[in-house]
């Protein structure tokens, strides 16, 4: 029987085990000890323990996943997306020991690999690239790169995913993004070597979905419009492209093909291009494996593009021919992210308490890695799921994502769902066609707080919720007076009053309830709203004012997470951890992550603004910088050790200026 | 079960004037208490506000569950006493849920005469320890005291029932396993020391508490030594060198989340001892009790209208129900817990002392809670019950009483005279909680009754020595009698000093009745063992 050892985790793994096991192959997952017991480990057949957290000592460890597959005798090693996907050293080390490596020759994951090279060889073949300089050496000068005229996109030379690229705007700008950029290319993909190219306003983000076998045969599957992005990282994925003609499916299509080609390219690819507003569209890359975006692919083509893999890496033939690929409907998919939008969407670390899925089916297709009870970890990427939606046409494919997605309650850890529901709900995404940079300069529309108002309403029904229930023990059949006479109080009005954390808007909202009759009289500020409640389980039913509102509420510990259609608002009780004065004066991380760097040793004297350190958390850099002017008394932490958000990472000791 | 019909007409004239009546009594026992509860002066709350402590009320807000009744004892403890300077007596007691348990609460209210101990706080903080005794309940000490209130010393210090009781208390319930904990807020100074001493765990509030035997002027006086109050017994010093107290907070929220944190390490688990059924509310509206009492103590109605409206679904299954008819006995829930109900429905004969006898103990056996209304003027007089032995038959239901060991709730709602009190399971009978509604009387017989017994003696004497009494005299003798009656008998009176453990708004009394049930279920109904009946 045929073994195939998925080099991976999440999401992805978990997909790729199901299309192997479709296909009657044996299945090996590996994990690192902090995914023991996650969802891939349990899908497969076997699953190996490989090593410890951080990836370079587990997920990027070609010797000892080399070792599982040939121990446990696998025929061929999927590398799923990121790690070791597009890694040519470890698809060689397969050819060599006799295991297919399920993606491209290593020599054509190589040249793509190095942006500079394949940009050189697209020129070549007469796939139009964007005017720009393959690598940046010592001797580049900053004037040949205001020559290609601003604003232009540094980018490191290999790996992708948004890592490391920057836009620099003005000559003034360039050899701080230059330096940062480096940092970022080096720690995420052990190699500093840059390229630079002119950057286009409001281009879309086209790419195309090509197949090649190592027959010469290649085709393209359909273009996907991944245009939805923040800062380079792709949120919303649909196929086809709206506002796309046939015309220019055909063109770059084959442009697309001809790319592939050019590099005797076998197994699946994508060919990403930008479209211009005047239909002109430029070769950016390619990346020499799977997407993260490939479902929507999947469900408009009737493909599943894992098996085409496989059987490619197999030595199998093209199952058909460019003409048999045909579009049915239309396909949205969206990431569902760890991260905290009000926070700029840093990555966030934490166990996942509860989890409710939308019902999947052939309209509505989940794929997710994660489980209820997950801890999702500092060390690997964010994602947690992909919801994707196939309907007759766009506008119902968006309708029925967005159904999905009010109906997904996840709590314990903050994600990106109630953003990703207004930014389906937006009506220029409904018209399409929207460029790169619309999300980044059209953020705050898209991510409005949440009013007051609805916060209220909010806490009104978690306080009728918490007043109604026994929060501690279970409740003694003989407790049942101590539980309903909410607030009893003896020759006075029934009353009581509690402090209320809202998570959303980090404030504090004082409580008070009076009982009269049928109503609460909650009291949140200055404000008092009336209500009546019908209360079932953990769904809350509240008639406030003659409007009606539904929550449904899921507790972790002292937070409280309650969903209405679109949002999920979070509160905290804040007695059960009494915040204590004492961390004043010291810097604290503002997530948990990775320090990159240190920039101030002990004793030093800082001047307010001046950087002080470097943290990483997944994709994104965030510096820490002196509140004041003062000294450095204590430095806790050293390069490259992991904190916890909120812990202090210097002790810090302001000095006022004598006046 | 058997549902009451009710037949009260609540169009009827009557009922709306004793509705009036009756609002009117609760009005002014609500306006009375509102002014209780705001504890001292304004400027000494504003002076205790400003240093960054919270009001005893507060801090009880804050210790309890979100949403947590709060059973407030002797709310008019001290009440009308010692020139008013002690409103509530200076201290907060009463029964709250935290971290999901039912917890006696004590806390000085250091904004009267620095929380110091009047007799009375005495007494209320003692009646306090003996409800969390009897009914197993942990207790919460919320410390902020300057100690006795030394011009009282005679009534506070050298007795059974004075201070040193508390310590004791302490102690004894420690070892039967009832929970100790002690939140030092502010002063505990002398003998108030032993309050964080003697708990199982206490917490201090740093730069805030302080404990110690002697206060940095004392010390100065005898020893000549001069030292801080924080260095002499402040919270760090506690913590960290003396190890009186175990917990160092950082304010008075820090403090209470600390005590809730402790009692939800207590591991205690409240007893499975009852059949519970679904809790339902009665049919018939509490507000019609306004109603139904008449604003006259000796005027009858049927006592099966008051239980209509206090038990669950207004279902009540009656014993002997034809025989001592003027005591209603039977079966109910309230809040889904089973209860025996005995209620006075006119005086007492030999049936109805001999059947309120017979359940009691049928209860008893039974391990079913007992709850006595009470409207009694007394026990029948005259040749006839002598003869057949109501002594006897008396004897028996108050032996009954005395020795039952299932939970007993008493709530006094009309008149409580002589005898009819003991056999109604009044305080001596160390029923676990007893209550008087605003209407309610208590004395040793009735105003007037009293009056004429004097009356007769005196006139008697007049008539021996030939002295013609005329019956203007006779009124003015008897009218300051029935005046001393009425005044000491009030609910008011009784409750300053402790007779009783509140005053009750019948539409509140459900509730209270039901909280104070379930709270006595914390400890585990012993078998009974009866004393010998006279036969």
């Amino acid at each position: 029987m045929k073994k195939i050892l998925i080099a991976n985790r999440g999401e992805i793994a978990c997909r790729i085990i199901k299309t192997a096991k479709r296909m009657g192959w044996q299945t090996v997952a590996v994990y690192s000890s902090a995914d023991a017991g996650a969802m891939h480990t349990t899908l497969a057949d076997e699953a190996f323990l490989i090593g410890d957290p951080p990836p370079t000592s587990s997920y990027l460890n070609h010797q000892v996943i080399l070792e599982v597959a040939k121990n446990a005798g696998v025929t061929a090693i999927h590398p799923g997306y990121g790690f070791l996907s597009e890694n040519p050293t470890f698809a060689e080390k397969c050819v060599e020991a006799d295991i297919a490596f399920v993606g491209p020759p290593f020599e054509a994951v190589n040249i793509m690999g190095l942006k500079g090279i394949a940009r050189a060889r697209m020129e070549a073949v007469g796939v139009p690239v964007l005017p720009g300089i393959n690598k940046i050496t010592e001797q580049t000068t900053a004037a040949e790169i205001a020559e290609i005229g601003f604003p232009v996109l540094i980018k490191p030379e290999a790996g992708g995913g948004g890592k490391g690229m920057k836009i620099v705007h003005n000559a003034k700008d360039l050899s701080a993004a230059l330096e940062s950029a480096k940092r970022e290319a080096l720690s995420a993909f052990g190699n500093d070597s840059l390229m630079v190219e002119k950057y286009l306003l409001k281009p879309r983000h086209i790419e195309i979905q090509v197949f090649a076998d190592s027959f010469g045969q290649c085709i393209h599957l359909n273009e996907r419009d991944c245009s939805l992005q923040r800062r380079h990282q792709k949120i919303v994925e649909e196929s086809p492209a709206p506002d796309y003609s046939d015309a220019l499916r055909q063109t770059m299509g084959a442009a697309a093909v001809a790319a592939a080609q050019a590099i005797n390219y076998v197994g699946a690819g994508t060919v990403e291009f930008l479209l211009s507003d005047n239909n002109d569209f430029y070769f950016m890359e390619m990346n020499t494996r799977l997407q993260v975006e490939h479902p929507v692919t999947e469900m408009i083509t009737g493909i599943d593009l894992v098996e085409w893999q496989i059987r490619i890496a197999m030595g199998e033939k093209l199952p058909c021919q460019q003409k048999d690929i045909t579009i049915q409907g239309h396909a949205v998919e969206v990431r569902l992210y760890a991260e905290d939008p009000s926070n700029e969407f840093l990555p966030v670390a934490g166990r996942i308490t509860q989890l409710a899925l939308p019902d999947s089916g052939p309209h509505l297709r989940i794929d997710s890695g994660v489980q209820a009870q997950d801890n999702i970890s500092v060390y690997y990427d964010p994602m947690m799921m992909k919801l994707i939606s196939w309907g007759e046409d766009r506008a119902q494919s968006i309708a029925q994502l967005k159904s999905a997605l009010c109906q997904l309650h996840i709590a314990g850890i903050r994600t990106n769902r109630d953003f990703l529901i207004r930014m389906i709900s937006h009506p220029p995404f409904h018209l399409g066609g929207l460029g790169t940079d619309y999300l980044d300069n059209h953020l705050s529309d898209i991510l409005q707080p949440i009013s007051e108002n609805e916060q209220h309403i909010a806490l009104a029904a978690l306080t009728i919720y918490l007043s109604t229930q026994a929060r501690y023990s279970p409740a003694h059949p003989t407790a049942v007076p101590w539980l309903t006479e909410t607030g009893f109080r003896l020759n006075g009005p029934a009353i009581e009053w509690f402090e209320i954390e809202s998570m959303q808007s980090a404030s504090m909202a004082k409580i008070s309830v009076e009982v009269d009759n049928q109503h609460f009289l909650i009291g949140i500020d200055a404000h008092q709203y009336r209500c009546q409640f019908f209360l079932q389980d953990n769904v809350i039913s509240l008639d406030v004012h003659q409007q009606q509102y539904c929550f449904k509420i899921h507790q972790t510990n002292n937070i409280f997470t309650l969903f209405d259609d679109t949002n999920s608002l979070e509160f905290s009780l804040p007695n059960e951890a009494l915040q204590q004065d004492e961390d004043q004066g010291s810097l604290q991380a503002p997530m948990t992550g990775r320090i990159v760097s240190i920039l101030v040793a002990e004793n030093a004297q800082v001047n307010k603004g001046d950087q002080l350190a470097v943290i990483e958390a997944m994709k994104m850099e965030h510096v820490i910088i002196a509140p004041d002017n003062g000294i450095i008394t204590k430095v806790h932490f050293s390069e490259a050790e992991l904190v916890n958000e909120g812990i202090a990472l210097f002790d810090f000791e302001a000095q006022t200026e004598d006046k | 079960m058997a549902v009451i019909q009710s037949k009260i007409n609540v169009h009827a004239d009557e009922f709306k004037a004793n509705s009036a009546h009756m609002g009117e009594l609760v009005a002014d026992l609500q306006q009375k208490f509102a002014l209780i509860s705001k504890g001292g002066s304004e400027a000494s709350r504003q002076r205790h506000v400003s240093r960054g402590k919270l009001l005893p009320r507060q801090r009880i807000d804050y210790l309890l569950d979100a949403g947590s009744p709060f059973l407030e004892f002797s709310q008019l403890a001290a009440f009308d006493m010692y020139d008013d300077a002690s409103p509530g007596a200076s201290i907060v007691t009463g029964i709250g849920r935290v971290s999901g348990q039912e917890c006696i609460i004590i806390a000085n209210d250091a904004t009267v005469k620095g929380g110091t101990y009047y007799p009375l706080t005495v007494k209320k903080h003692l009646r306090a320890q003996a409800i969390a005794q009897q009914n197993n309940l942990p207790c919460i000490y919320l410390v902020d005291s300057g100690g006795a209130n030394l011009p009282h010393q005679d009534e506070i210090f050298a007795d059974q029932h004075h201070f040193g009781q508390i310590f004791y208390n302490q102690a004894t319930m420690s070892s039967q396993g009832i929970p100790q904990i002690a939140a030092v807020l502010g002063s505990c100074t002398a003998g108030g020391a032993y309050v964080p001493a003697m708990a199982d765990e206490s917490i201090i509030v740093k730069n805030q508490g302080t404990i110690f035997l002697a206060g940095p002027p004392l010390v100065k006086a005898a020893t000549g030594e001069i030292v801080t109050a924080e260095a002499l017994g402040g919270g760090d010093i506690h913590t960290r060198v003396s190890g009186v107290a175990d917990h160092l907070a950082e304010n008075d929220p820090h403090a209470l989340q600390i005590a809730r944190d402790i009692v939800a390490n207590l591991n205690r688990i409240k007893p499975d001892q009852l059949d519970i059924k679904e809790p339902r509310p009665p049919l018939h509206d509490a507000k019609d009790i306004y109603g139904i009492l008449p604003t006259e103590l000796g005027k009858n109605y049927d006592v099966r209208e008051i239980i209509a409206r206090l038990v669950d679904g207004s279902d009540f299954d009656e014993f002997k129900r034809n025989f001592g008819p003027t005591l209603v006995c039977g079966f109910a829930h309230l809040y889904g817990m089973p209860v025996g109900i005995l209620a006075n429905n006119g005086i007492l004969f030999s049936e109805s002392a001999q059947k309120g006898a017979h359940f009691i103990e049928i209860c008893c056996q039974r391990k079913i809670p007992l709850i006595f209304l009470q409207n009694i003027m007394g026990f029948m007089v005259g040749e006839k019950v002598e003869t057949e032995g109501i002594a006897k038959h008396g004897a028996k239901m108050v032996t009954a009483v005395a020795c039952a060991q299932v939970p007993k709730l008493t709530l006094i709602i009309g008149g409580s005279f002589g005898a009819g009190n003991y056999g109604m399971c009044g305080r001596a009978y160390q029923p676990n909680f007893l209550w008087m509604w605003p209407n309610a009387r208590i004395s040793v017989m009735g105003g007037p009754q009293a009056a004429d017994v004097l009356a007769q003696v005196t006139e008697a004497n007049l008539e021996k020595a030939g002295t013609p009494w005329s019956d203007t005299e006779r009124e003015e003798f008897r009218a300051p009698i029935v005046e001393q009656y009425d005044v000491q008998g009030h609910p008011y009176y009784a409750s300053a000093r402790l007779w009783d453990d509140g005053i009750l708004d019948p539409l509140q009394t459900r509730a209270t009745m039901g909280l104070a049930l379930s709270a006595s279920l914390n400890k585990t109904i012993p078998d009974t063992r009866f004393g010998i009946f006279r036969m």
